[in-house]
């Protein structure tokens, strides 16, 4: 409440300030000391001096201004914000400081001067320089600290650079999160000269990155890591700067460093991040001289211009409509390969066959190989999307990417314990005077033939591996099924329910599966294969037989029964069993299943027991049906006829045969 | 057998005898058994069945007689026509009723006293029990008439009578333990008739008839038989008169099916 009524009281005075400019009209000096709003948004006290012109507020002479505030947000946290100067007719002039604090109060109390104080921790971030009619102009200084126990510790922060009229310019040095750094800005604010950034000390190895510039052109970057020197060629990046190209002139920020970011960025993870905190430091430390965590603090009171970006150069190469379509036709190649890679990596059967498999294995090795090219290909071209490659070379890029496209002549690789070295022939990229990327979609359109070609064998691989799998199940199956039938048709076990019509074709039976088993086993395996189905369906439908020549007589007695009525006589006044139907009930007892009979016994084998096992329940179903139907003309029809096949047709009976 | 059983046959076969012992005794004076006649009956026996229950009877025959020198076959005796609708009550009991038309032709051919034809009618039910043992069946067989008949003379009357009717007769397979189609059987056969009505005075024992056959099933439609029936009786006007026949007898037996295919068919489970 009270911060309220002061801020208030501030806008009252200032009003009163305003009101009062008359007064002052003539340039007369006057001083405001009190509560104060810095940039709408800091408040805290002020004490400075001024001049009125033209009933503006012209600050003229010294200026300071303090601001202390808890944090919102992290309580019991206080910010602290100092800003010192003089002006000279609105424009800052000589030395400025600003000071920035967070403090966190530890509450170890402390007597000092007879007021008791809290002991704190934080950070302070000091930014000092001179200006010159509302310009930095002269020698800056940055620092930035961490405070323990209310005291100075370890420094964050310390970079020296020097300004001239506005420009940062000459060298700048200095250290940052333990990386001390140089470098030169030549006087049109590009980055000029060797940069030097030296890490700490790793495994007593030193660790140094180097970054060379002309005239804002970045020509040479290495790292040295103990004795090894890691040259990042940044490949893409035009290094020589002529006026007749179209460079585009950009602030050191994060877009001119994705563009490096892109390729060949860093041979390894500890390289990358390395020189992420090398950029993450550029940015920092040319940025801090006037932005401290987003606020712009020399612009709070006014007084000066706007900080100049340090300036970088980068050639930008503008897309072209018919690199757009082919870069479009390399990604969609690209991706019809990847889901070609993930079908033929994510299939079970391959991961665990191609062990005992060397074809397998081989293709296996082969997609191996074309996946790395088709991923880098990938990694590439994605990335052409974006806007940083607008100042790369994209040819050369590519180019260099088709020098990476390098296939063995050979592939090497481990099977069963051996060591094995297979030649394959792979596409070549073929460089001729096509724009390097349609030798690239020539390339993969290569590379997708071959795949496909490679995924259709081994799907024929697998298949035949399945099929094979399969006909180890169907060869126990038959081998079942014959012993069972060799048992069954010779009667090992003295089954009840041998009878006399198994007798009859067991001869036969035994001869034709002994043959068809025999025949089965000289086979090759493909053909195995294509007939194995056949040999179990034969001799399932033996077994089937059996079965049905097992029923057989209860059949004939259920026949029998049906055509048997029990009659009662009126004249010895009994019951007496008459067969009904007669003639139809013989010409089925006396032709037709003799005739059925002798058939089976005559030819039985694996092409026609199927149909001959239709036979006997056709006539079965038949009888039946005939029982029940009123038979007078077929009856009649079959007075004297002795022809079977006279008698079936009469009987409607059509008997399947081969 | 059972042991009832035995005693009705042992009580018939005393009834019979003393039937005979009876009818041996002289009127006004002894016995007198005419000269045996011969005869030659051709039946046929028809039962249609009409339903489950019913069965229509129908009997035909052919009949001839010794006449002259001709043993047997000398003339035409009789042509007889039996219908009835027979009831079965129970596979061991059937009863019937029905008309009988009987042509009685004349006793002497080319004789101008008597007329060539002569009808009799008759009214005719018999109540037929069947007896199953293991081996053979028995039969017990009552039958009653009652007709209307006269002689073939011109000046004979009209006479009404009634018969009482008792047979006896069993049937025993000879070649199979059972009744059964291509069965040839054996039937002991005896029959006593018994007259009553005004005209009958001292002649009940019309007849008394011993007829052993031998049959054959050819199938459960039609069976035949044989035999040669030995008969005495008392004549009507005198009693103490007592005719003897020698018949032989030929019969076929039908028994058809008149309902419908459908009724014949017992219900079983076509497909198991």
């Amino acid at each position: 409440m009270f911060v309220k009524q002061l801020i208030g009281l501030s806008g009252i005075l200032i009003m009163i300030a305003c009101g009062c400019q008359q007064s002052f009209a003539q340039g007369k000096p006057a001083r405001y000391a009190g509560p104060y709003t810095l940039g709408n948004s800091l408040t805290g006290n002020v004490d400075y001096h001024y001049v009125l012109s033209q009933r503006d507020t012209v600050k003229h002479g010294p200026f300071l201004f303090n601001s202390v505030a808890r944090d919102s947000i992290n309580t019991g946290s206080i910010n602290s914000v100092t800003l010192k100067g003089s002006y000279s007719n609105g424009l800052k002039i000589g030395e400025w400081v600003f000071s920035s604090k967070k403090i966190q109060p530890l509450g170890k109390l402390r007597e000092r001067d007879y007021q008791i104080v809290y002991q704190s921790k934080g950070s302070e971030f000091v930014a000092q320089g001179f200006f010159k009619e509302g310009k930095p102009h002269g020698k800056w200084l940055l620092v930035e600290q961490h405070i323990e126990d209310s005291s100075p510790t370890d420094t964050l922060l310390v970079v020296n650079a020097e300004f001239k009229d506005g420009i940062m310019r000459g060298d700048v040095n200095g250290i940052f999160n333990q990386v001390v750094f140089s470098g030169s800005i030549n006087d049109e604010g590009f980055v000029d000269g060797r940069w030097l950034f030296r890490y700490p000390k790793l495994d007593n190895k030193k660790r140094e990155e180097y970054r060379f510039f002309e005239d804002g052109v970045q020509v040479k970057h290495f790292l040295l890591n103990g004795s090894d020197t890691i040259v990042l060629e940044h490949r893409g990046v035009d290094k020589v700067f002529t006026t007749k190209e179209d460079w585009e002139t950009l602030a050191v920020n994060g877009r001119y460093f994705e563009v490096f970011g892109f390729i060949d960025h860093a041979p390894d993870q500890l390289t990358a991040e390395r020189i992420d905190q090398t950029n993450a430091l550029i940015q920092n430390v040319l940025s801090q001289f006037y932005e401290k965590s987003g606020m712009k603090f020399w612009s709070l009171s006014g007084g000066s211009d706007t900080f100049k970006n340090v300036l970088v150069r980068l050639k930008r190469v503008h897309f072209t409509d018919e690199e757009r379509r082919r870069i479009g036709d390399i990604v969609t190649l690209t991706r019809e390969a990847t889901d070609m890679f993930e079908y033929f990596f994510e299939e079970s059967g391959i991961e665990v066959d191609r062990l005992a498999n060397e074809e397998l294995m081989l293709y296996y090795q082969v997609l191996k190989i074309y996946k790395q090219q088709v991923d880098r290909i990938s990694k590439l071209v994605n990335q052409f999307s974006s806007p940083a490659f607008e100042y790369m070379n994209r040819n050369e890029l590519l180019k260099s990417l088709c020098d990476q496209l390098v296939y063995p002549r050979q592939i090497g690789f481990d099977f069963k314990g051996e060591h094995k070295v297979v030649e394959y022939n792979f596409p070549a990229i073929a460089q001729h005077s096509y724009p390097i990327a349609e030798s690239i979609i020539l390339h993969l359109n290569d590379i997708l033939s071959d795949v496909e070609r490679i995924e259709n064998e081994v799907d024929r691989i697998l298949e035949s591996k399945l099929r094979q799998a399969r006909l180890n199940d169907k060869e126990k199956n038959l081998i079942r099924k014959k012993d069972s039938l060799i048992s069954l048709y010779n009667n090992t076990f003295e089954d009840e329910a041998f009878n006399e019509f198994h007798q009859q074709v067991a001869s036969r039976i035994l001869n034709q599966v002994s043959d068809s088993f025999e025949r089965y086993a000289n086979l090759e395996l493909q053909q195995k294969i294509d007939t194995i189905d056949y040999f179990n369906s034969c001799f399932e439908s033996f077994l089937q037989l059996y079965k049905v020549q097992t029923e057989i007589p209860a059949k004939l007695k259920r026949l029998d029964e049906a055509y048997t009525r029990t009659v009662w006589n009126p004249y010895t006044m009994t019951d007496m069993q008459e067969r009904m139907k007669e003639r139809v009930y013989n010409a089925y007892e006396l032709n037709i299943l003799p005739f059925y009979l002798k058939d089976m016994e005559s030819s039985v084998d694996c092409d026609d027991v199927a149909a001959k096992l239709l036979n006997f329940e056709m006539i079965y179903r038949r009888m039946m049906e005939l029982r029940e139907q009123d038979t007078k003309d077929i009856e009649r029809s079959l007075r004297g006829l002795n022809s079977t096949t006279r008698i079936l047709q009469v009987l409607n009976i059509n008997l399947h045969s081969n | 057998m059972g042991a009832a059983s035995s005693m009705k046959v042992i009580i018939l076969s005393v009834v019979l005898f003393q039937a005979i012992h009876v009818f041996a005794q002289p009127g006004p004076g002894n016995a007198q058994f005419n000269p045996p006649g011969t005869n030659l009956w051709l039946g046929t026996y028809s039962k249609f069945r009409l339903s489950d229950k019913l069965f229509w009877d129908a009997q035909f025959h052919f009949r001839t007689a010794g006449y002259q020198d001709t043993d047997f076959i000398g003339r035409v005796a009789q042509i007889y026509n039996r219908h009835g609708l027979s009831y079965r009550a129970s596979p061991n009991f059937v009863f019937t009723v029905g008309p009988v038309l009987r042509l009685n032709f004349t006793p002497e051919p080319g004789n101008p006293e008597f007329k060539n034809l002569v009808v009799e009618p008759r009214i005719w039910h018999e109540y037929l029990f069947a007896m199953p043992y293991s081996r053979f069946i028995v039969y017990h067989r009552l039958r009653f008439e009652h007709r209307w008949s006269r002689g073939n003379r011109y000046e004979d009357d009209w006479i009404f009578r009634n018969r009482w009717r008792y047979k006896f007769y069993m049937a025993i397979p000879i070649n199979n333990k059972t009744l059964v189609p291509k069965t040839w059987y054996f039937i002991p056969d005896a029959e006593i008739i018994l007259q009553t009505g005004k005209p009958v005075g001292g002649s009940p024992v019309e007849d008394l008839r011993l007829y052993p056959q031998i049959g054959y099933i050819k199938n459960t439609r039609v069976k035949y038989t044989a035999g040669l029936m030995w008969t005495t009786g008392q004549t009507l006007n005198n009693s103490y008169v007592y005719t003897t026949r020698w018949v032989l007898r030929f019969n076929v037996y039908l028994s058809l099916d008149f309902r419908k295919f459908e009724e014949k068919i017992p219900e079983i489970r076509i497909f198991d």
